[in-house]
């Protein structure tokens, strides 16, 4: 039992985690979308439309390749966590049930219809379906981090019958917790999202690869942000701190005064029990905290020597830029470790133990076969992900998929599959597609 | 009241899912033979690449209904269909990939490569969804809520009869589609794959039910046989009527054949009400609707959250086909 217990745990924290990779990069490039192409809508100006789409091909690579490692995470809960659903499925899945219809049912659809409305729709009502794709991120992470803040923090429910019933809603989707939680990863996504446009920019400026202007005006919009997205994320994790240290309390072990007695009622109420955390989720912490500092020192140097350019012309600076894309991932990894370890031994704080939360009855063999399986499979998610990703960002503005008109093929990118030879011959026939 | 408005909207997410990424499962297996040259793949994706994302989220919708209205159904079936459902969730995710790096890679032979595997994802996906119908129609070894199938479940000739069948219904249903959704040569080719293959799709469907009702445990689960039994041939007749219709009727001929597709979840809900899931150790240990249903405190507060955005949802995905409802041809977009 503590084997497969010990496994199910592994599975869940390298799909968690492999999610959250993709996640972040998908919220921080939507918000940069949505400026970039709003702009075009604003200023038709074709510089912006090019904009949008080289940037918007890699986000859309990302977002399709991320739903593969949700769909698991979803099922996840029926498969492992079954003792979860039973105890705190009443108020644990409202949440998550209001979000896959709310959030990714109309997000899903309506990147869709953004994805095929390249060339089709009216430029404003294309922007429209961009803007809506945006708020149901943002309302995905809201509606998640409120089912994963009852697990650090619950609230809203009453016990009845060994299970728990909601009775506040209101109070379900304010609790603290889960907002403070929601706005520091939007403010954490937002710093993914802006160092993966540098990182890109500062390769093809280093490169000299014939794109300056296209990727200095990328720099220009994300590094000045960069400093202040870091700010906000900082203050917005000090502020999570606050509510977190008051509320599990044991995450911060001996850190806290109030740990002791955290302890002691959890003893009273469960038995003896180990009731801290493993050590490492604490380490976390600070390698959690430690990136932001040097982040925010490249941030800022880089943009100091924004001033007549110099930047273009410092190649080491421009190196650096790039490598700096693993903090914001270092961060983001070991902030939910330090969150979700630091839990421990809870999957419902002072409610019901991981130990409880796992299937009954669940054989070594076949949690071991879905981990081998999951495992892999996000593994190979990741790295189709990265180079499609890596692919798509060295070939630059021209090699964008995203939004090809038929005779743009052979002109500019012989070599892509999307059109065949036959159909950029005959592209100079009016297209019959209708518009939308 | 309202576990039964949840159960209906499971019902409506699920069938929704099997009508519409059936036509992306069903075009992933036959796809391959219908195009002929570079341009006619090109249609093929073109045809379905506009819903890809559209339709496989009816899914995540339903998994998320399970996960915030029946908690009971987490735990009996998610949980006891534990293999069915990592292949299944694993062939997704392989097919995500794979359909990914096919557009986006160059050269014949990785093109031949990625489409094989969204070939095999796409069919360890349909045999998976058409094994958890056919051994969810029986009855199945629950017990106290919590249920755990074995070999002897998922293996029963019903079983195996029952994916071949998804298969089979899932490639008519495409064929029909793209027969409808595509111009040129590939249309003839569908039509023609339509009429021959839905013959054959119907004797396995037949030879399922009959299976069924020769095996015990299947039969036991035939709580209400007759609804089952109308059901089931209204759907082989939509099995066979469709691909007569694709010359005639336009985009009537899928949406007949989309009804064949998503019979199976009317057939379960109907054979089984007011139970969910029957069990073969006796009568009490069905798992009803009230049963594996959330709190009424729960369902009722959330559901007219649902009711009221449900609206919203659907004229989304309508704007989506309006918007592609053109035949699609070797110039049309393809992103997927
Ligand atoms: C770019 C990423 C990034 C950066 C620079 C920071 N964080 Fe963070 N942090 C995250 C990314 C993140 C995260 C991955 O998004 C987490 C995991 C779960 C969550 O709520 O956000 C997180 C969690 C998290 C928690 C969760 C504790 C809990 O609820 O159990 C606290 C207290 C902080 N952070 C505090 C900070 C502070 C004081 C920072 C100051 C520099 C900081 N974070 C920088
Ligand atoms: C709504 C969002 C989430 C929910 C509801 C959730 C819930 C859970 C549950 C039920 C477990 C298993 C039980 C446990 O060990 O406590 C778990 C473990 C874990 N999760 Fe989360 N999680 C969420 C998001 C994430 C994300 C995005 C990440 C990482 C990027 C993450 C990282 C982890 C890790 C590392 C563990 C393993 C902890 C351990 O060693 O037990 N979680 N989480
Ligand atoms: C228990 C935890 C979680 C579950 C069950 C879950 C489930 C899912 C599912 C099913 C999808 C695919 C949706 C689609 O078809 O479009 C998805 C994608 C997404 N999730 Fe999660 N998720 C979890 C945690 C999180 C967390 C913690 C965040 C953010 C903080 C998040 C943000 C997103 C976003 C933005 C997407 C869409 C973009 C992408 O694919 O990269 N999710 N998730």
């Amino acid at each position: 039992m503590d084997d497969v217990l010990v496994l199910a745990r592994l599975q869940f924290a390298i799909t968690a985690i492999a999610h959250f990779l993709f996640v972040a990069l998908t919220l921080g490039l939507v918000t940069y979308l949505v400026v970039m192409q709003t702009r075009w809508a604003v200023t038709g100006k074709e510089a912006h439309r090019r904009q949008t789409r080289f940037w918007g091909q890699l986000y859309v690579i990302n977002y399709a390749l991320g739903i593969g490692t949700g769909i698991v995470m979803e099922f996840q809960f029926g498969l492992t966590w079954s003792g979860l659903t039973h105890f705190v499925g009443n108020v644990f899945g409202a949440p998550l049930a209001i979000e896959t219809l709310v959030a990714f049912f109309a997000e899903s659809t309506l990147l869709g219809l953004w994805i095929f409305g390249w060339n089709r729709m009216g430029r404003v009502t294309h922007t429209v379906m961009l803007w809506l794709v945006a708020l149901t991120a943002y309302s995905s992470v809201f509606f998640v981090l409120t089912a994963n803040g009852f697990l650090n923090h619950p609230v809203g429910y009453e016990m009845k019958d060994g299970e728990a019933r909601l009775t506040d809603f209101t109070a379900l989707l304010t609790n603290s917790n889960a907002l403070s939680a929601a706005f520091h990863i939007l403010a954490a996504a937002a710093v993914t999202g802006s160092f993966f446009i540098i990182a890109v920019s500062a390769w093809h400026l280093r490169k000299r690869t014939g794109h300056d202007e296209f990727f200095w005006s990328s720099m220009k919009l994300a590094l000045p942000l960069t400093p202040v997205f870091i700010l906000v994320t900082a203050s917005l994790g000090g502020l999570q701190i606050g509510h977190s240290v008051k509320q599990t309390p044991t995450k911060y072990g001996e850190r806290s005064e109030r740990a002791k007695d955290m302890v002691e009622t959890f003893t009273q109420k469960f038995g003896p029990d180990n009731y801290f955390p493993p050590g490492f989720s604490q380490t976390a912490e600070f390698v959690m905290i430690i990136p932001a500092l040097f982040m925010m020192l490249i941030a800022v140097i880089g943009v100091l020597f924004m001033i007549k350019r110099n930047l273009i012309r410092r190649k080491v600076l421009l190196w650096l830029l790039t490598a700096a894309l693993v903090l914001p991932y270092v961060s983001n990894i070991s902030g939910w470790i330090f969150r979700e370890v630091g839990r421990q031994p809870w999957a419902v704080y002072g409610l019901l133990k991981t130990e409880d939360a796992v299937t009954p009855g669940l054989g070594y063999g076949t949690v071991l076969t879905s981990l081998l399986v999951f495992g892999t499979l996000v593994v190979v998610l990741l790295v189709v992900d990265w180079a499609l990703l890596l692919r798509f960002a060295r070939r630059g503005p021209d090699g964008s998929h995203l939004g090809r008109t038929p005779g743009e093929t052979s002109a500019e990118a012989p070599d892509l599959p999307d059109l065949p030879r036959q159909a950029s011959a005959r592209s100079s026939a009016s297209s019959s597609a209708p518009t939308f | 009241m309202w576990h039964n408005i949840w159960y209906a909207l499971l019902g409506l997410f699920l069938a929704g899912y099997l009508a519409l990424d059936g036509i992306t499962l069903g075009t992933g297996i036959i796809g391959r033979w219908l195009a002929r040259d570079d341009a006619e793949r090109h249609t093929v994706a073109a045809a379905t690449g506009p819903f890809f994302l559209g339709n496989e989220v009816w899914l995540v919708a339903a998994a998320g209904i399970t996960l915030g209205g029946f908690p009971g159904l987490e735990s009996s079936v998610i949980s006891g269909m534990y293999p069915v459902i990592v292949f299944a969730v694993a062939a997704l995710l392989v097919r995500e990939a794979a359909t990914q790096f096919r557009r986006r890679v160059s050269g014949e032979r990785a093109h031949r490569r990625w489409d094989a595997l969204v070939r095999i994802a796409c069919l360890v996906l349909a045999l998976m969804w058409g094994t958890l119908g056919g051994a969810l129609l029986g009855a199945v070894p629950v017990e106290d809520g919590h249920l755990s199938v074995d070999a002897g479940v998922l293996l029963r000739p019903v079983t195996v009869l029952s994916a071949l069948t998804a298969v089979a219904v899932f490639a008519v249903h495409a064929a029909v589609f793209l027969a409808v959704r595509t111009e040129g040569p590939v249309s003839g080719r569908a039509a023609d794959l339509a009429r021959r293959l839905a013959p054959g799709a119907a004797a396995l469907a037949a030879l399922t039910a009959v299976t069924a009702v020769a095996d015990g445990t299947a039969r036991d689960g035939l709580l209400n046989p007759l609804p089952a039994v109308l059901l089931f041939l209204a759907a082989v007749a939509a099995l066979l009527l469709a691909p007569r219709l694709t010359s005639s009727a336009g985009w009537k001929a899928p949406v007949v054949s989309a009804f064949a597709a998503l019979a199976p979840v009317l057939l379960l809900g109907a054979a089984h009400f007011p139970e969910v899931v029957v069990s073969r150790h006796g009568t009490g240990e069905h798992v009803s609707v009230s049963d594996a249903a959330a709190d009424p405190s729960t369902l009722s507060v959330v559901g007219p959250v649902v009711l009221l955005v449900l609206p919203v949802l659907l004229a989304f995905q309508a704007m989506q086909w309006w918007a592609h409802r053109a035949k699609a041809d070797e110039r049309s977009p393809a992103y997927f």
